[in-house]
Formats: C-alpha cells, structure tokens, sequence
C-alpha cells in the first residue's frame, strides 16, 4: 500500500494528505525526514490551484450531448452530463516513494507480488525531472513519473503468506463433503443436457464463446439469489444502488484494473460508440466512482453500500476445466462496498471481517460446503492490502471453485479517486479505505448450489432459504422433455 | 486427392505464406474440399488449422495491439464474399425472396415501400445487376451441367473402349480439350462472385414490407385514456431525484446515473413484478448475454458500422478478422441471438418469450427518458404466419394491462411509415405522458417482424422436416414491455404532486 504522503514537486504540482496508518506509519515516518525541505514547499502548494496533470483520453471526456439538447433542450439535461470528466489527481504519498531509503522495501514488496511496477525508474525520472531545466521535457518527465508510480501496488498486510495461489492459508471450511453414491455431474450436464434450463452451446455464431443462456427456472433462480442477497444485505444496513455499467477508463484503471494492456479483462467500446467508454468488470468500479472527488463526513463512516449490476469480463483464459459456466463474459453480481476512516488505521481490517462473516454467513445459510482462504501476495492484484478468498466443491469438475472475496484496499483507490473525509483527530482532511467484497456471482453460486445439491435421481432440491423467492417451489425436476429447437448445423449447398 | 491430403497441404503450405496468401490458399482449399466432399467446409478442424495460422500471421503483420476497427470489416457478415472470407465462409443461407420482390410486378411496390420509409427509391441499377447476375448463374450452370455430361462421357469411353481402339484416342481427345475449354469458361465466370456480393449486400438493406394498417402522415392514436393531471406544479424528475437524495448524475460515464434509496428498490419491485406478470402470461423466462456478433445485429435489420445506431465493443483480444462483437442488451438481438439457425419444434409454437435487464442505447430524450444504460423486460413471439395477427395484439393488451391500472395519461399509437425501422413491417408504442416534457414517451412496444429475420439468420419450423434447412421460415414479433427506467421517470413526475414531499403513487393492487 502506498499511501503515505506528503508532496510532491513544484513541478508536480500535486497535494497529497496522506497519513499512512499502523505500523507502516510509524516505520516510515522517521524516514520521511529527509524530504523536509519537498514539505516546506507543500505549503505553498496547498495554496496553488490544482492543474491537470494529463490530459490524455483515459483522463478526460468531452460532454456528450445529445441531439435534443442541441437543439435548444440543454437546460433539460443534468448539470453533471455537461460537464467534461476529469480524473482527479493521483495523491499518491511522494514523500514516502521518492525517498530511496524506501526503495529496497517497496522492491521487495513488488518482488513479492506479481513483480509490476518499477521503483528504481520512478526514482530515477524523479532525479531526472529535479534536474531537467526545459519545461516541455519537465512536463514529459513528470506525466512519466506519475504513471510509473501508480503502477506500484498496495503493500501487503504483514500476515499475508508469501507466494502464488498455491500458498494460500486455509483459514476455515464451513459444511461437510458429501459422500455421493453415483458419479456426479457438473453445472452443464444437470442443468443443459438435465433439466435443459441452462444453454451454452451453439452460442458462437450469435453471442461469441463463453456465452450462456439461463432459461425458465434457472433464470428465476438468479433473480431469487439476487433477492435473497438483498434482502440479507438490507438487514445488515447496506444501502442499495443501482449502478451505471459504462465507465470511462479512468475510472477502472484508477481502481487497479487495467484498461489499455494488450490482453486487457477490461471491453471497450469503439471510440466513435459513447467516447469510447469500458464495461465494468464489477460493480466495486461504479461504486468506488460513486464517491469520486467526495468529502465525507465523519459521521458517515463506515459506509455501506451494495449493488446488483451486470458484470462484464473480457476472459481470455481458455482451460479447459473452467469450460461451461464457469468462466464467462457476462454474469450478474450482488457486490458489497464499503469506505471506513483511517483513525486508528484498524477500521478498514474490521469491515474487511464484517464482509467476511456476512460472505461465510451467506453460503452457509445456502447449505453450501466451502472454504476461506487468506490469499498469498501474488494474488492480490495491484489495490489489494489483504484478500480472502471463498471456494466452494464443485463436485461436477472436481475442484474447490472461487465463488467469492473479499478485499481491503486501503487508500489505494481513495488516492486515485479523490475520496476523503474530515478526520477529527487532526481537523484535516484523509483519504478514506475502501472495502469490497462479492455477496452472490450468480452462475457460480448456481454453479455450487446445483453441483452440491444433485441426487442420483430426476429431483434436485434447492437450498430451503430460497424456497420465498422461487415462489414456494422446493425442487428442480428434470422431466426428460425433448428440446423444443433442433440446431441447424450445416448449410445448403445450393446457395 | 482425398480430403486428409487437401487438408495437410493447405496447413503446411499457409504456415509458411505470409498473410496476404492465406485468403487465396485458404479459398482454394475449401472449394476443393467443397467439391470433394459435399458437405460444408465450416465444419471441418482443419479450418480451425487454418484460422489458428491466420490470426499468427494477421499478428505478425500487423501490431498485435492495434485494435480491430469498422474499416477492415466486410461490408456484410451474412453474405460472406469468397474472395474476402474463403477462410471463415458464410455461416447462414439467405433467402431474401428477391425473385419475387425484384420481378417487375413488384418492384413498384417495393420502391413505393421504400419512399414511404423515406429511404433512396432507385433500384434500377439493383435490379438490372441481379438480372445480370441471373444469366450469369443460368450461363455458369449450363456449363457446369456440360461439364459434368462430358465427365460422365469420357469415364463411359474409358469403360466401353480400349486405349488401342480406332477413333477413341481422338474422340476422347476432342472431349478432353472441350472439357478444358469449358473449365476455362467457368473460371472465368468467377466475377460472378463480385456481382453476387454488391446485389447481396445491397438486397440485405431492402427493408420489410408495410403493414396496411401503417399510415404515412402522422402516426395514429389508436386508444387513449386521458387523466392528465397535476402538470403545472409538477418538476422534472432530474429535480425531483436531486431534490430528495433519488438520484445521483455523474460523469464518470455516458450519461451515467446513480439511482439511490426507495428508488433502487423500486426498480428491484417492478422488475420482480414484471417477471411474475409475464410468467403468469405463459411467457417463457430467458437470461442471456447483452452482446451479439454482427451476424445477429445484421439479421435485425442494423447498420452496424453506424456507431448512433449499434455500439460495437473493440476486441483487444483477437487478431484475426472475425465478425465484431455488439453491446445492444435487453432487446429483439437477445430473443433473435437465442433462435438463430434454429427450427423449432410446431408444437411449441407460438413460443412467447420474455427476457429483463440492461439496454444499452444512444437516445435523444432528456434525463432519464434518454440515458444510455436503462432497465427493460424485454418480449418476443415466434409463430407462424396465419397467427400474427393475433398474437400481436396479444401482446399489445398484456403491456397495457400492466400499465394502464397504473393510472398515468397512456395512449396506444401506431407509428408512420417513416419512422418504422428496416426490419419492422408495423410497430404499435404504449406511451405514457411526461409532464416534464409535456408530451408522449414510449414506455413499451410491440413490432411486427414478419419473417425479415428469419429469411436472414435460418430460423424455422417443423422438426419433422426431413432437411430442417428447407423447412418453412417463421414469423416474429418483437418488443418492449416496459422501460422500467423510464416509467421510473413518468412515476416521479406524476407522484411529484406536493412540492415539498414526495413519495411514490401507490402500486394497484
């Protein structure tokens, strides 16, 4: 985690608060002596308007008016859709990245991530930009600076394991494995070819790969699931929004997900379609831009929020286990965000858990049987602190299933997106943490609910929380119907 | 050369071509193969092979991370020209119906057609191109029947007669240069592609027929209840949703929105309402994706390289050139992506469907009435002809018994000819009044597709049907239920009666 701070140059002319918390502050704060002289001109610089550090498209979008507007309805339209979009200022804690007595340490962390980012080159742009006198090169160099630094990622939580996926740390397992008598199946045997409620085949011509169609039950099974989640999360006193799924890059690239690598997750549109906007991979994007360039109360933290939204995934990956519903490029997601302060530098790790138990409570209630994970450094992605993972048996692959996690992001996405509240111990203003976690990826918690729950015979029973919402029905029943569509898969050859 | 050997060659030989030959090699292989075989060559791996070499040597030729644009597509994905596409081929045969609707008893009905759309009424030049493309295949034909009598000739002489036989040396001598010469006249017939892929691609844009019902002046109100109420006080529901904490307008994205509080959860209510409603109607509930390739945006009747009318997602994965992905969302494209190159079972029809979720669209009204992301239950009928009628005004009553006991201003209007879309023969809205924009919105809609799509993506009936590719085309009914964002929208400015409280107007029971 990057956050500490303090300045940056004249030349960056950009202000960053930031207050790193725990130990990290502690260890690091000594060491931040050196740059007394960069915090003697943040002073000044308090005082500067901000500017834009860049100016290139991920940045900023040009107000998209339509055609009514333009023809005399401007004032019909939101005040917010006429502006352009900005990114805010990165606040990135220079103080603490510039000073090479840190570098060994942030290397080591990168090291021990997946090894992206480079602080030797930030450093040294730094040096370069201190001494370059040309003021075209100087802003050349500072846009270079600030895009090598934001590719460092997050510290690490001290407890986090060391190592890719395999190291992870099994934390908990919640149920039992069931002993089945008959060899199971998976998702698409039961719910395809079985119960014909689930079509993922001959989509390549009309929908592309990776593609599925839920239908009659199953598609009310994904709204009951969404339901439930709801409902559950409402009790919790989370408060429910409904989010946009088209983002401009600037938005995901500053919650960590990358929009412009060449084998982005990230879908774009056409340049010429809505100026080139993203589909969100998850609605923690939306929600993180929800509160872009907020000042919150203190008051109203922690902050709770949830959202149902249509989740987007460019998934190059082809393996085959994660073939059928599994790994695909469209689902919906019940998502949970939260913003805490960053007091006593605790609050963040206790909503992390809260989620966590809200997730373990959730599954179990399913009747579901699966296991948490303390994810290793190399699977935290750029943003991530700590992350738990949620796996459950997926009987029909044979093979413990993500189905869920959690994530504590620290300051990294408030940096990024300017969210901060009024701390009251300092009378300044700090970056909030933020907090995200999946309360229900619907087809892979179609995916465990009906893999787990499979019998031997036509019946399979659905988890007795969700009988409300499937209208008091209690079990799948594949009554062997013929399909209604036979595929035409050759063609005429008079054509 | 037994197809194995055809297929060995034309791997090996492409792995060490650069891309530009690929198209010709890859051509010339599936015609042999085509020839050969009988069967389709789309359905062999050893184009897989060949793709595979394609998309490595399209990406060593061009910088991998250039992205796919609109000007490297073809003109067409439904009609797929050899000469383009010999690689990946057609994937549907179209039957366009245009030896009847080019005759020239009909083409004066079909120009008329297109002068009521408002649309370019010249199709002298279509027509003259497709009776020469005609003759050509009537020519290309005889010859190839010449062809295959000669064949047949010589492989008989071959039987009947010994090489040393007087007179068979020269005989099958002058058979064998006029089967030359004959082969010769058909290569040379190969433009006949080119001619093939302009009427194609042009007859592709012909729009659906008009309805009799469908007028050219003004579109007309069929039924209205009029209940007008409450407008002078009434703010819009951008105020409205600003003013009590509803709604939250961003640019983080396209006309990006937040809706918040009782509002979010009225959408969850009425979208969970919807589903109940159209499942009690026997409709029958799918969820599916909100992308469609070409080929389906095509079969809608789209102009896919319009980028107001279909938005076109850029694949930074895929390097070869493949027909483009499209982000559309809850519309016809889901239902019709669902159907395609299917024939469906008689005793299922008419198959009634339903589908909600995210539309994505470019929109010209204000707020929430026009934004880019909105929520929709989406329906669709697929039936025969003789049931069309019917079922279209079945579904017509089913949207308006679920909105009108909602008690706004609603009216029941059949559009213009102008302003039907290629593939629609009439479209009937349900629209409700917008106080603030004093006038009419669409809430839902119900259109009539006749067999348009059909004739283009393979969608039949009778699985009884000895070859499901001559089975008979079915017809299709297409619409929106409801748009919930925008009944969202018309519900906050009729509720808005109180200017300093607000509160939703009561669901009717």
């Amino acid at each position: 985690m990057l956050g500490h701070c303090r300045l940056l140059t004249s030349t960056l002319r950009s202000v960053s608060c930031f207050a790193y918390q725990g130990q990290h502050r502690k260890m690091y704060s000594s060491q931040n002596l050196t740059y007394s002289v960069w915090s003697k001109k943040i002073k000044s610089l308090k005082e500067t308007p901000r500017k834009r550090f860049n100016t290139d498209s991920t940045l900023m979008m040009a107000p998209q008016v339509s055609s009514t507007s333009q023809r005399g309805e401007l004032s019909t339209e939101p005040e917010e859709w006429r502006q352009p979009f900005h990114l805010p200022e990165p606040e990135l804690d220079w103080d603490f990245l510039l000073n090479p007595e840190n570098a060994d340490m942030i290397y080591k962390n990168i090291s021990n991530r997946k090894g992206i980012g480079d602080i030797y080159k930030v450093l040294n742009l730094s040096k370069e930009l201190k001494k370059e006198q040309d003021e075209s090169k100087k802003e050349s160099l500072r846009q270079q600076l600030v895009s090598e630094a934001l590719d460092i990622p997050n510290f690490s939580h001290p407890d986090t394991v060391i190592g890719d996926e395999t190291q992870a740390k099994v934390v908990e397992i919640v149920g039992k494995m069931k002993e089945l008598k008959f060899p199971p199946r998976n998702v698409s045997e039961l719910a395809g070819r079985g119960l014909r409620m689930l079509r993922d085949e001959n989509l390549t011509f009309s929908t592309g790969a990776k593609t599925y169609y839920l239908e009659d039950k199953l598609a009310k099974l994904e709204r009951a699931l969404v339901a439930y989640t709801i409902d559950r999360l409402l009790e919790k006193g989370f408060e429910l929004v409904s989010v946009p799924d088209l983002l401009f890059p600037g938005v995901i690239n500053s919650c960590g997900f990358k929009t412009n690598s060449g084998r982005s997750q990230v879908y774009q549109l056409h340049e010429k379609c809505l100026q080139g906007a993203c589909l969100a991979g998850t609605a923690e994007m939306s929600l993180a831009g929800y509160f872009m360039n907020e000042t919150l109360a203190m008051n109203e933290l922690p902050k709770r929020m949830m959202a149902v939204s249509r989740c987007y995934r460019a998934e190059a990956a082809e393996r085959a286990i994660e073939k059928g519903l599994y790994r695909v490029h469209h689902f919906t997601k019940v998502e949970m965000f939260g913003l805490t302060a960053d007091e006593d530098g605790k609050e963040s790790e206790q909503l992390l858990q809260e989620i966590l138990s809200i997730e373990k409570e959730l599954f179990s209630d399913l009747g579901l049987y699966f296991r948490i994970l303390d994810m290793p450094t190399q699977e935290l992605g750029a943003p991530a602190h700590r992350k738990y993972d949620i796996e459950t048996w997926m009987y029909g692959k044979k093979m413990w299933g993500e189905i869920s996690s959690c994530s504590n992001c620290t300051d990294y996405q408030a940096r990024r997106l300017n969210i901060k509240y009024m701390s009251p111990s300092t009378g300044h203003l700090k970056h909030v943490h933020t907090v995200n976690g999946t309360a229900c990826a619907v087809p892979r918690m179609i995916t465990s609910i009906l893999e787990q729950n499979q019998e031997k015979g036509r019946k399979l029973p659905l988890p007795q929380v969700l009988w409300p919402y499937m209208d008091g029905e209690k079990e799948f029943y594949a009554d062997m119907k013929k399909s209604w569509f036979t595929f035409i898969k050759s063609l005429r050859q008079d054509a | 050369m037994t197809r194995h050997q055809i297929c060995l060659m034309a791997v090996t030989a492409t792995s060490l071509l650069p891309f530009k030959c690929l198209s010709t090699i890859g051509s010339t292989a599936c015609r042999l193969l085509h020839a050969n075989t009988r069967t389709t060559y789309s359905r062999f791996s050893f184009l897989n092979q060949l793709k595979r070499l394609a998309r490595i040597q399209f990406a060593a030729h061009h910088n991998s991370a250039e992205k796919l644009t609109f000007e490297k597509q073809p003109a067409s994905w439904l009609f797929v020209n050899n000469t383009f596409g010999g690689l990946y081929g057609s994937h549907v045969n179209l039957e366009l119906d245009l030896e009847n609707r080019l005759s020239a008893d009909n083409i004066k009905q079909l120009e008329l057609i297109l002068r009521r759309r408002g649309l370019p009424a010249d199709l002298s030049s279509l027509v003259d191109d497709f009776t020469k493309l005609r003759a050509l295949e009537r020519q290309r034909n005889g010859l190839v029947s010449e062809r295959n009598e000669i064949a047949e000739k010589l492989k008989q002489m071959k039987a009947e007669h010994q090489d040393h036989e007087p007179g068979y040396q020269a005989a099958a001598h002058e058979l064998l240069t006029k089967l030359t010469s004959i082969k010769e006249r058909i290569k040379d017939l190969q433009m006949i592609w080119d001619l093939e892929e302009q009427v194609m691609v042009r007859s592709l844009k012909l729009p659906n027929d008009i309805h009799p019902t469908t007028t050219d002046e003004e579109s007309t109100v069929l039924r209205e209840v009029n209940n007008l109420k409450g407008s002078a006080k009434t703010m819009s529901h951008i105020e409205i949703g600003k003013k009590y904490n509803l709604i939250k307008f961003s640019n983080v994205g396209p006309k990006a929105y937040y809706l918040k509080g009782a509002l979010a959860k009225t959408e969850l209510a009425l979208m969970t309402s919807l589903v109940r409603y159209f499942q009690k109607h026997k409709f029958y509930f799918i969820s599916g994706p909100e992308f469609f390739r070409t080929n389906i945006m095509e079969g809608c009747g789209l102009e896919v390289h319009n980028p107001t009318e279909v938005l076109t997602i850029l694949d930074n994965v895929v390097t070869q050139i493949e027909p483009m992905i499209h982000l559309a969302g809850i519309s016809t494209a889901t239902f019709v992506a669902y159907v395609a190159k299917c024939c469906i079972g008689d005793n299922y029809l008419p198959l009634n469907m339903f589908s909600c979720g995210r539309r994505y669209q470019n929109s010209h009204l204000p707020g929430l009435y026009g934004a880019n992301q909105t929520t929709q239950v989406g329906i669709f009928s697929c039936l025969l002809q003789e049931d069309l009628d019917k079922q279209f005004g079945t579904n017509i009553e089913l949207i308006w018994n679920f909105l009108a006991p909602l008690g706004f201003p609603i009216r029941l209007t059949q559009v213009k000819a102008a302003d039907l879309q290629l593939a629609e023969r009439r479209r009937v809205e349900i629209q409700i009044y917008a106080p603030s924009l004093q006038k009419y919105i669409p809430i839902g809609n119900v259109s009539d597709l006749s067999d348009f799509v059909s004739r283009r993506l393979m969608v039949r009936h009778n699985q009884n049907h000895p070859d499901y590719r001559f089975a008979p085309m079915l017809h299709m009914i297409s619409g929106t239920g409801v748009n919930v964002t925008a009944l969202l929208a018309v519900w906050m400015e009729h509720s808005n009666t109180d200017l300093d409280k607000f509160c939703f107007l009561p669901l009717p029971v």
